[in-house]
């Protein structure tokens, strides 16, 4: 019955390190992070700054929230699990409502490079849901 | 230990952080310090303010995984390359308005390949901590038979 109430490209302008780091939809449930030199950690392997992929797990979180028709959603926690090195190339993240309450939300988010099958990375957090 | 390699010289602490592209681009930088832990600083941009004016929690992820690795590093005995395995913040609330953000991490012990790091974030300043308004735990895992991080290794003993 939840329509969605933001339109899926505003919902990434209203979180603005999103849009600092270029995060963008790329289908439907999927959101694309393109690589730039400037989001690298490791610069011997070239590999994304673990802040960035947290960073790109948690806006893609709280993107789904919002497109869910949440009007304001501020991280209570986020955990992330880093299961291969990210490496320079773009970053794909799917987002998971696991329940949406009245207060608060808890979603799960995957991110992965080349095979949606061998994931870089792993988050999972509760967000507190503010009414308007 | 590594980390009298960063505490001796100001340039030391700022190459560490250029040579990461993403905290050069963040424009961290390293306050302090010590065995085991240490003090970065984000600076306060509009470009990466949230709605309600503070820094946005991604930034803050960020610099709080750059923290826990140099409090990594400040726990070395000899250059060792490592990465992060898991990294939790929990947001107590957000950060202030137009405020710069510090993040106070320690590596609490380095025991085979793992380092186990807890931290806060504040928008305290330099020598006072603030309130914190988040904390961090993580661990990191070390790489048995890698490179030397950096170009340490042609430190010899530091």
């Amino acid at each position: 019955m939840s329509e969605p109430v933001v339109a899926a490209v505003d919902v990434l302008a209203a979180l603005p390190y999103a849009a600092y780091l270029g995060l963008e939809w790329f289908a439907d449930d999927v959101l694309r992070l393109p690589f730039r030199g400037d989001l690298v950690g490791n610069y011997r392997i070239g590999a994304l700054h673990g802040g960035v992929v947290a960073a790109a797990l948690e806006c893609a979180a709280r993107g789904l929230l919002l497109e869910q028709g949440a009007s304001a959603a501020t991280t209570v926690d986020f955990t992330v699990d880093y299961l291969r090195p990210a490496l320079s190339r773009d970053l794909y993240l799917r987002a998971t409502a696991v329940r949406i309450g009245r207060a608060v939300a808890t979603v799960r988010v995957e991110a992965w490079q080349a095979d949606a099958a061998r994931p870089v990375a792993a988050g999972h957090g509760n967000f507190q849901l503010i009414a308007e | 230990m590594l980390y009298r390699y960063l505490e001796s010289s100001a340039e030391h602490r700022r190459d560490y952080i250029t040579r990461i592209p993403h905290s050069a681009a963040l424009g961290m930088d390293m306050v302090e310090v010590a065995a085991g832990r240490c003090v970065l600083r984000l600076p306060f941009q509009q470009s990466l303010a949230d709605g309600h004016g503070g820094l946005a929690g991604g930034a803050v992820s960020a610099l709080l995984d750059n923290a826990g690795g140099v409090a990594v590093f400040c726990s070395l005995e000899r250059a060792t390359d490592f990465s992060t395995l898991s990294l939790r913040v929990e947001f107590i609330t957000a950060p202030a308005a137009g405020r710069d953000v510090f993040a106070r991490v320690e590596c609490l012990r380095l025991e085979g390949r793992q380092a186990h790091i807890r931290g806060v974030a504040d928008c305290g300043d330099a020598e006072q901590p603030g309130p914190p308004f988040a904390t961090v735990s993580g661990v990191f895992f070390l790489k048995p038979h890698s490179q030397p991080l950096h170009d340490l290794e042609t430190l010899g003993n530091v």
